[in-house]
């Protein structure tokens, strides 16, 4: 490197700074975003890991039972017979809320004290992690403390947020009863890490947990009550035998699964969520690519005589060529720095709305901290460093082929990207059929999805010059019309094409992005009104109410379903028992080993037990029907499933699929796929006979009750809400479940919306820095043009009408690739992500934002070099070139 | 100073296609050039001149003959060492003095011997006062006139002592006065240095300094003194 001709390329951008800044601008917001997107997305994923990991402590293993818990004595059993091998701890671990501190949710792990010691060091042991401390004693934490009936144990942090001291009260809601409990210890966690993963634990004595979260005791057991899950940990140096032993003594209906498996599982369930929020900031970071390939580009075209005269000092192409990849380089680390700095900030703010859909969604999460990650680091650096690198190599490659003179007329150029644009309009053709071919493989790759939605999206800016040329030629008679400044102003798009393609093609990308965005909300969303329509055909709905998605552990008072089929007005209740089921992955129709989950993705689905009132089941649109009718095969025995996990296993109806039960790993056919879009990991409806032929659990989640015709619905609510076993439940008339889940819909969405303006916002910078350029590029003609005797009114219009040209050309080509790409999101990218399927719904709302949003941004961005130019004095900018 | 130098074309012919008319610009010009030899070109607009430098300076390539500098053939020799040649042997001054805008007038004189690894700012300085601008280091080519803009030009085409000087027209863009005091410090330095020139111009002051004067007339040499 030649460090003076560092420093001069360093002077020239500093004397185009508002170039510079635009270029540092658009790079910078594409990795604002990526970092954004990233940091809210992690930490909602941390969080929920770390807080995972500190709950499982060190268990290699966990026992599951079925959805009613295990029971205290079968924990006791095991206890007794794998005394010195297999150390056990047993585990509550529910989401409850504090009514008494704005609801705030919060993580409650019931342990035992005195199982404690192999798992986790919280609790009072001497070689502890944490430092247990109360205010009154100085010394750890006093088991005493733990066990004492309703006392609960706060980390400080969470304690200080909360403002709560030893000894004080709070109030502890679980489903549909709330307790009083007590502040008994506060502890300080040792480091940063414990501090985060316990920040929004609470700890508690089992027997407390149980009382807390209403653990009667298991169908079939005698007193005592239920625990969620055991820990397991093999303490001998032979884990694996000592385990396998185990397993093949576990009594039936009891699952043990590798500890990382249900975290992996449920950690897994974002994912798709995940990597569609990714793609949209890649699309934001794919505009911050097209701007600096304007902005690197239009340096080179602007130093073409400078290149050329450095050539004829002597300077070799290699050096030339590196000067300009080490400028987009110095350009993109400042960029990034910018952008990570704005990403976090911006990351603050998604992570509540990421946060709270994956509540609403997939399950209760609090992100208590908000920590850019090393790896997004490092990603963003990769990203911005890299795409402002990769977007300056072919204007770099541009000043290689220059000529070493000190001229070369600006109409070489042109006349090579006129010439060129046949040629790229093929390649954009061969793209599309490319991006076809990627899209139509039979694959449930997303990567694979977006790689053709890339793909599309490169075909739509390849044929872009050729496109613009074409539409100059068929508006020049229109624009004739207007005199000499139309004639100028479609010949000035056309004869400055490697100029103007680019910018088109940029916001292009951004229209078809948001049409095609646009398009896929609104079909997804008619698509699951038409949904809800059918589906919600119950007129009352009643529910305990859970922590987020988590309902599994909610239940109704059993006497509410038989009470209110006894109610005048009532024509007939169906009742739902909703549960997770973790599957493996491997195979579920023929499981080998079917108590035992590996860590290797095994999958969390929800199965309800229904038994449906007659009318209720019209409520579902059953797809795959098998002969016979799927009703029937569900009165047999046979289980429905839902769209999503239908598509994610490839199964339909007649087949069979394992489950695992209290009384082992059973076989079920499946009655029929229905269409469902409350859940993309899959739902699978069960008899609710069936249901109890295979498990001891006989709870009730939720009810939906059907009113008879000549009654108000509003007389039931009140009548139901008088009820003694409805205390403390949600009652829901149809119009407000479907008003709820349709705010559901439209929060996840918000995110996607804030996303695409985000692009937007970047991509219309990007097109503002472009035009500028262009027409300041251009002051030279319009000192001609104003020596000839051009007005600074016709200067503007001709300036304002040529940028307002490329925005209409730029609408024009966003509308088939726009609608190419929402067929590309509904049909290829929401199936594979989600596994659900709708209609594409072609509405004029979207194009007719793209027209206004088009041509307003390409208006507003030639408004200042018009205005410009228009002020110039004509012999000032003729000397200065 | 400097011995054995030389530039030799033989049968040299280019020509111009804009896609219609064929442009015959070179018509197999012979033309040598010795050692602290200085050569003026003169022809009209259009008549080669500018071509034919490019072409001794292997910035532009003939259809036809041979250009041997310092006994190198140049159509032998790879992009890269007709690069490395004219960083090394050969200094450029044209008639719009094409200094680098965002390097400042010392900058621009180092330029060269930067570009052959020489760091020391001396030389750059002594010749800064021998175009009688010391004192205006900082300034960048902007803020002076053409005939300052033009000294220092000569001055970068001078800082790393090229065996060979092609001047392109350098009073082209100047007053008569000026053009005759840049001519006047040219020819001296150029003579001191022992450097060869070949310098395309109008100029009948020009004519007056020259060793040789060659005229060109349709592509070929018509004359010479």
């Amino acid at each position: 490197m030649i460090p003076i001709l560092l420093r001069a390329g360093a002077r020239y951008h500093l004397r185009h700074r508002w170039q510079l800044v635009l270029a540092l601008l658009g790079v910078a917001l594409g990795v604002a975003v990526v970092v954004a997107v990233d940091v809210a997305t992690t930490s909602a994923r941390r969080a929920f890991v770390m807080s995972t990991e500190a709950v499982s402590g060190r268990s290699s293993h966990e026992i599951l039972g079925g959805p009613d818990g295990i029971a205290d004595s079968v924990y006791v059993r095991l206890r007794r017979t794998f005394p010195a091998s297999i150390a056990l701890a047993p585990i509550i671990d529910r989401y409850v809320s504090l009514p008494s501190h704005d609801g705030r949710v919060l993580r409650l792990l019931g342990v035992d004290p005195f199982a404690e010691a192999p798992f986790r060091d919280f609790l009072g042991t001497r070689d502890s992690r944490l430092d247990v401390e109360r205010p009154a004693v100085e010394a750890p934490l006093d088991i005493g403390v733990l066990i004492t009936t309703r006392s609960l144990v706060f980390a400080r942090a969470t304690a200080a947020d909360m403002n709560l001291s030893v000894g004080d009260s709070v109030q502890v809601a679980f489903a549909a009863s709330t307790h009083i409990a007590v502040v008994g210890a506060i502890f300080e966690p040792r480091d940063d890490a414990s501090r985060l993963a316990v920040a929004d634990i609470v700890f508690a004595d089992i027997a407390t947990a149980q009382e807390l979260t209403m653990r009667p005791a298991a169908a079939g057991e005698a007193g005592g009550g239920t625990i969620d899950r055991i820990e397991v940990r093999a303490l001998t140096d032979h884990a694996d035998s000592a385990i396998a032993a185990f397993r093949t003594a576990l009594p039936v209906g009891l699952r043990l699964i590798e500890s990382e498996a249900r975290a992996g599982a449920t950690a897994r369930l974002t994912r798709a969520f995940d990597t569609n929020l990714t793609a949209l900031a890649l699309v934001a970071l794919v505009f911050g690519m097209f701007l600096i390939y304007n902005s690197v580009s239009f340096s080179v075209v602007q130093r073409r005589p400078l290149f050329g005269l450095l050539r004829a000092q002597g300077v070799t192409r290699r050096e030339i060529f590196a000067q300009i990849i080490v400028e987009a380089g110095a350009l993109g680390v400042i960029a990034t720095i910018i952008g990570i700095a704005v990403g976090s900030a911006l990351g603050s703010v998604l992570v509540h709305l990421v946060s709270r859909t994956i509540n609403d969604l997939y399950f209760a999460v609090t992100v208590g901290a908000v920590r850019l990650e090393t790896i997004t680091f490092a990603k963003a650096a990769v990203l911005g460093v890299g795409a402002t690198v990769a977007a300056a190599m072919p204007p770099a490659f541009e000043a290689l082929r220059a000529p070493p003179r000190a001229a070369l007329a600006r109409a070489v150029l042109e006349r090579r990207t006129s010439r060129s644009a046949p040629r790229l309009a093929a390649g954009g053709i061969a793209a599309a059929l490319a991006a076809a071919l990627l899209l139509s493989i039979p694959s449930r790759s997303i990567t694979l999805a977006f790689a053709g939605l890339f793909v599309l999206i490169l075909a739509g800016a390849l044929v872009t010059p050729a496109t613009t040329i074409l539409l100059m030629r068929l508006l020049r008679p229109f624009a004739a019309r207007f005199g000499a400044v139309g004639r100028m102003a479609t010949g000035g798009v056309t004869a400055s094409l490697s100029r103007t393609a680019p910018a088109i093609a940029a916001l292009a990308v951004a229209l078809a992005v948001g049409i095609a965005v646009t398009l896929m909300i609104v079909s997804f969303r008619s698509g699951v009104v038409r949904w809800l329509d059918q589906s919600l055909q119950a007129d009352i709905y009643v529910a305990a109410p859970g922590v987020g998605a988590d309902r599994t552990g909610v239940t109704l008072d059993s006497r509410l379903a038989p009470t209110l089929r006894g109610v005048p007005g009532i024509a007939g209740v169906s009742t739902y028992r909703e549960v997770s089921l973790l599957l493996d992955q491997a195979d579920p129709v023929r499981n080998p080993e079917p108590n035992l989950v590996r860590g290797a993705q095994p999958d969390l689905v929800r199965m309800l037990a229904f038994d449906p009132f007659e009318r209720h089941r019209a409520a579902f649109e059953v797809l795959d029907v098998p002969a016979g009718g799927a009703w029937r095969a569900f009165d047999n025995g046979a289980v429905l499933i839902s769209e999503p996990l239908a598509y994610r296993r490839a199964i339909g109806a007649g087949d069979v699929i394992s489950l695992p039960t209290d009384r082992g790993s059973a076989l079920f056919t499946v009655a029929g796929v229905y269409r469902d879009y409350a859940s993309e990991h899959g739902v699978i409806f069960m008899p609710r006979a069936t249901y109890e032929a295979w498990w001891r659990d006989r709870a009730i989640t939720s009810l939906a009750v059907f009113v008879r015709d000549d009654v108000s619905t509003d007389e039931v609510i009140a009548g139901i809400r008088e009820l003694p076993a409805a205390r403390g439940v949600i009652i829901r008339p149809n119009r407000g479940l479907r008003e709820a889940t349709l705010q559901v819909f439209d929060r996840t969405f918000l995110i996607t919306g804030v996303l695409r303006l985000l692009a937007l916002i970047v991509a219309f910078v990007g097109v503002t820095g472009a035009l500028m350029a262009l027409q300041l590029e251009r002051a030279r003609d319009v000192g001609v043009l104003r020596t000839l005797g051009l007005t600074p009114l016709q200067v503007w219009s001709l300036i304002t009408s040529q940028t307002a040209l490329m925005g209409l050309s730029a609408v024009i080509l966003a509308v088939p690739l726009g609608i190419a790409m929402s067929w590309a999101m509904v049909h290829v990218i929401n199936r594979r992500s989600f596994g659900w399927s709708f209609d594409l719904i072609l509405v004029g709302a979207p194009f007719v934002q793209a027209l206004a949003v088009g041509i307003a941004a390409a208006v507003l961005a030639g408004l200042y070099p018009a205005l410009r130019m228009a002020r110039v004095r004509p012999a000032q900018v003729m000397r200065g070139e | 100073m400097q011995n054995g130098f030389q530039v030799r074309l033989r049968g040299v012919s280019k020509a111009y296609d804009d896609g219609s008319t064929r442009h015959d610009v070179l018509n197999a010009v012979d033309l040598d050039v010795a050692s602290g030899e200085m050569v003026a070109l003169l022809g009209p607009s259009g008549s080669g001149k500018s071509t034919l430098l490019n072409i001794i300076a292997g910035l532009d390539a003939p259809d036809g003959g041979t250009v041997e500098v310092s006994g190198r053939d140049l159509a032998g020799m790879s992009e890269r060492a007709r690069t490395l040649l004219r960083r090394r042997d050969i200094g450029f001054v044209f008639q719009f003095f094409n200094l680098i805008p965002t390097l400042t007038v010392l900058e621009n004189i180092r330029l060269p011997l930067e570009l052959t690894g020489r760091r020391d700012p001396g030389p750059a300085r002594e010749l800064l006062e021998r175009v009688g601008l010391a004192g205006r280091e900082r300034a960048f080519p902007e803020e002076l006139s053409g005939g300052e803009q033009q000294r220092i030009a000569i001055a970068r085409a001078l800082a790393h002592e090229p065996r060979l000087l092609l001047a392109d027209e350098p009073t082209g863009n100047l007053d008569s006065a000026t053009g005759a005091r840049v001519l006047d410090l040219l020819t001296r330095l150029v003579r001191e240095r022992g450097a060869a020139m070949v310098i395309a111009t109008h100029s009948s002051d020009v004519v007056d300094r020259a060793d040789r004067v060659l005229t060109l007339h349709d592509g070929a040499i018509a004359g010479g003194t």
